[in-house]
């Protein structure tokens, strides 16, 4: 494995780790499900997608 | 009529690996055990876990997935069938393993083995090790599987399901109960490690502006670069440990500032879990979530790699006297039950089902990837366990003690302290206990409880050994204060969070308005109840004459055991009911262990006649003398014993209460396990039905090239990880 792979390979990981790669997947499948609404910015997706957890907490464990 | 007899896939290599592995493991235990008097090298401990996950997770968690539960990949998961791309999402298995060894790890792994290190380090390194094979990897694994079989249900809800009302109604008190003391344990060892120290108390504070700034930057500098703002997290944070050493060295007001009394900071962290339940999470929640993932991945990391550099010779006995006598000074009791109600986190952890009952059975991609997520999981989470009892065994066991008996036994002096120790039979003068303090830049060292301060110790000698040399070992023992601190303070948002919701949703049934999350007057009534409840016991716990840890943390091991057992009572009674009797024993043998030991604990704690351990015997003790208007040490006042006796009452009550939810838990399911073994046919399950999958994917962590020829047919090496649909 070359250096630029394993870069990629980390980039990857955290990117989908810590949910950043949560837009590009909505963009890439708006078409699909859910032609008729309008596509949310960056903006709009990411704060529907963190205040969900207002509803949802996570549990932490000791 | 003819069967096929399928032989396992024997080959002359795998045997060659597995027989290495095995020998390295054997010859490590071997030296472990066998070596008395002389000390070893950590590098025996790491060797004889290793080897003994190796096997464990080729050998027994493959024979669970395929025999026992019968893992099926042809079936879809929920995160398939129910995909919203919200909380159901086929996540690549690497991911969803992050995520959830984040969601299970915690503070407690790293505080357990550390009070256990009082009994020597074999006991509680074979009780990490084997009870995380046989008990704690088995429980994440089954309740992983049985609720991903059920579109993710929750342990509650399934308690209910399959054992009946009584069951769901004991696990929810369970829960909400193990909740409170788990928070309130883990504040007080924040308090323990933070008080009087104004280098501690600066950078942890730090951490609240700057987790402000980071829920800032993400909301409205930069939505969604989650991986840009925690990068600069990490290094304000580092600065804020840095700057806390220049507050602490200016002596002047601000170091006043931050030099807090222990009293002071219960009132702080009590206003700050009320706020952190409050507020919504963009603001601190999810920034502190995404500083304290990083920092518990790269700390583990980099601890994993100094124990291996330096290789510390441990210093701790393999037993200690303490381990028979039962009269240790950290906490009371012997062996058994205790060292297994003490190591909670690191071996068998009942919180961990309500995570494998959360949201990882909702984002698994395939059924066989249970054994990487739940089994694989668990068994790194024993690791850290094993790393921080090294960490604790590498330091002098008289500075050990000295660190961790309760301050009424020590005595308010260097030489107070010094002399109990020797009493214990270990000697440190005053100017060694002195020295131990400067070379920390801590004020001091003497019983500083709760295991923070004492895996700190471990880690900076680690650390410093490895990466910088004794001039860094001050700044190395606040990184690890401030790195546990920081874990310990996001579970005590969190959990005040879902306690919360907990209450909201309970009482809600009540009255109606209460389980709407929109509704303010509810929201702050069900916040400060559950605030107000571990406030509680973190207050009696820090000002407990007789030590709030010694008193405390053995209420957190029961209730985490008993958690564990209602999970491991719904994963034998799923399997009975589903006619699996025949391979019930995978959850029924450490079932029956962790009932041995957490009742034998609770029978301990309520009826044992001596002061020391019993609740109840300590309680007459103090109400007896007071009676005869005599001052029994080490409380000083009448005020003082006023409190043991309040508090061995509350505590007592509290032991009693968990050992009959445990016990109306499983007298509840014996019923059900007797109807189903009578029953002609299998009982009603509430399994969902089974669905093609059309997902391909791996199921270990590393694709074997079988699994990629699969995934190279399926249309290559998708975008997003492993999976492709076909």
């Amino acid at each position: 494995m070359s250096v630029s792979e394993l870069l990629r390979g980390l980039r990857w990981y955290f990117r989908e780790l810590t949910g950043e790669a949560e837009y590009d997947r909505y963009v890439e499948r708006h078409g699909q499900r859910h032609p008729d609404l309008p596509l949310l910015t960056r903006r709009e997706f990411e704060r529907q997608r963190i205040d969900r957890g207002d509803e949802q907490p996570g549990t932490r464990c000791c | 009529m003819t069967t096929t007899l399928k032989l396992p896939n024997i080959n002359a290599r795998s045997v060659l690996v597995w027989g290495t592995v095995s020998l390295v493991a054997a010859i490590a235990w071997g030296v472990v055990a066998v070596s008395r008097g002389e000390p070893i090298s950590a590098i025996w401990l790491v060797a004889a876990a290793l080897g003994s996950y190796a096997i464990a997770y080729r050998f027994y968690a493959r024979f669970i997935a395929r025999r026992v539960l019968k893992v099926d990949d042809r079936r879809a998961t929920p995160a398939e069938r129910l995909d919203n791309d919200i909380d159901y999402h086929p996540t690549d298995r690497r991911v969803l393993f992050g995520h959830h060894f984040a969601a299970i790890a915690g503070a407690g792994p790293l505080v357990g083995p550390v009070l256990a290190a009082q009994m020597g380090y074999l006991p509680g390194t074979l009780w990490i090790v084997v009870g995380v094979i046989f008990a704690g990897a088995v429980q994440d694994m089954v309740t992983l599987f049985f609720s991903m079989r059920r579109n993710g249900k929750s342990l509650g809800q399934m308690a209910r399901e399959e054992i009946g009302p009584v069951g769901g109604a004991a696990a929810l008190i369970a829960v909400f109960a193990i909740m409170i003391i788990l928070l309130a344990v883990l504040a007080l060892v924040v308090v323990n490690a933070l008080a009087k120290s104004p280098w501690g108390t600066f950078s942890i504070a730090m951490t609240i502006p700057i987790a402000l700034f980071m829920g800032y930057y993400l909301r409205t500098l930069r939505p969604g670069q989650v991986i840009e703002t925690t990068v600069i997290g990490v290094g304000l944070l580092l600065l804020a440990i840095i700057a806390g050493g220049w507050v602490q060295e200016s002596g002047g007001s601000l170091a006043a500032a931050f030099t807090l009394e222990p009293r002071t900071l219960v009132i702080c962290l009590i206003i700050y879990g009320f706020a952190a339940s409050v507020l919504p999470v963009w603001m601190l929640l999810a920034p502190r979530d995404y500083l304290s993932t990083f920092m518990k991945i790269g700390t583990i990391g980099l601890l994993a790699v100094g124990v291996l550099l330096t290789a510390p010779v441990l210093q701790n006995e393999a037993i200690t006297k303490f381990a028979s006598s039962g009269n240790g000074p950290v906490f009371a009791g012997s062996l058994f039950p205790f060292v297994f109600i003490i190591i909670a986190c690191g071996a068998l952890s009942g919180f961990h089902s309500l995570i494998a009952s959360g949201t990882t059975p909702k984002m698994i991609q395939k059924e066989s990837q249970v054994r990487t997520i739940g089994y694989g999981a668990m068994l790194m989470e024993s690791f850290v366990a094993v790393m921080a009892m090294i960490a604790a065994s590498i330091i002098d066991p008289s500075l050990y003690y000295a660190m961790n008996a309760p301050a009424g036994l020590l005595g308010p002096t260097l030489e107070s302290a010094s002399a109990a120790v020797n009493n214990l039979g270990f000697v440190i003068s005053p100017a060694d206990l002195a020295a131990a303090a400067a070379a920390v830049q801590e004020s001091t060292l003497v019983a500083r409880t709760g295991g923070a301060p004492t895996l700190a110790v471990g880690m900076s000698e680690i650390f410093s050994g490895a990466f910088g040399g004794d001039g860094l070992k001050a700044f190395w023992y606040h990184f690890a204060i401030m790195f546990e601190a920081l874990f310990i303070l996001t579970t005590v948002d969190a959990g005040t969070r879902v306690g919360r919701f907990m209450l909201q949703d309970t009482l809600g049934n009540i009255y109606k308005p209460l389980a709407r999350v929109s509704w303010k007057p509810g929201l702050w009534a069900t916040s400060a109840i559950v605030v107000g409840a571990w406030g509680y016991f973190l207050y009696i716990g820090v000002t407990d004459p007789l030590g709030g840890i010694n008193q405390l943390f053995p209420l957190f091991g029961i209730a985490n055991q008993l958690l564990a057992a209602v999970a491991l009572t719904v994963g034998t009674t799923i399997l009975i009911k589903s006619g699996r009797a025949k391979w019930a024993w995978v959850t029924l043998v450490p079932l029956a262990w962790d009932v041995a030991v957490t009742l034998t604990a609770s029978w301990q704690k309520v009826f044992s006649p001596d002061p020391t351990l019993g609740f109840f015997a300590q309680r007459d003790r103090f109400a007896g003398a007071l009676d005869q208007d005599r001052i029994l040490a080490p409380a000083k006042s009448r005020g003082e014993m006023e409190a043991v006796i309040t508090n061995s009452t509350v505590d007592g009550i509290l032991a009693a209460l968990f050992a009959l939810l445990i016990i109306a838990v499983i007298l509840n399911a014996i019923v059900v396990w007797i109807r189903a073994l009578r029953s002609p046919f299998p009982l009603p399950s509430s399994e969902t039905p089974f669905v093609e999958s059309k997902i391909v994917a791996p199921s270990g962590l590393f694709a074997t090239a079988e699994e990629r020829r699969v995934l190279a047919t399926s249309g290559g090496e998708p975008r997003d990880g492993d999976h492709e649909r076909v």
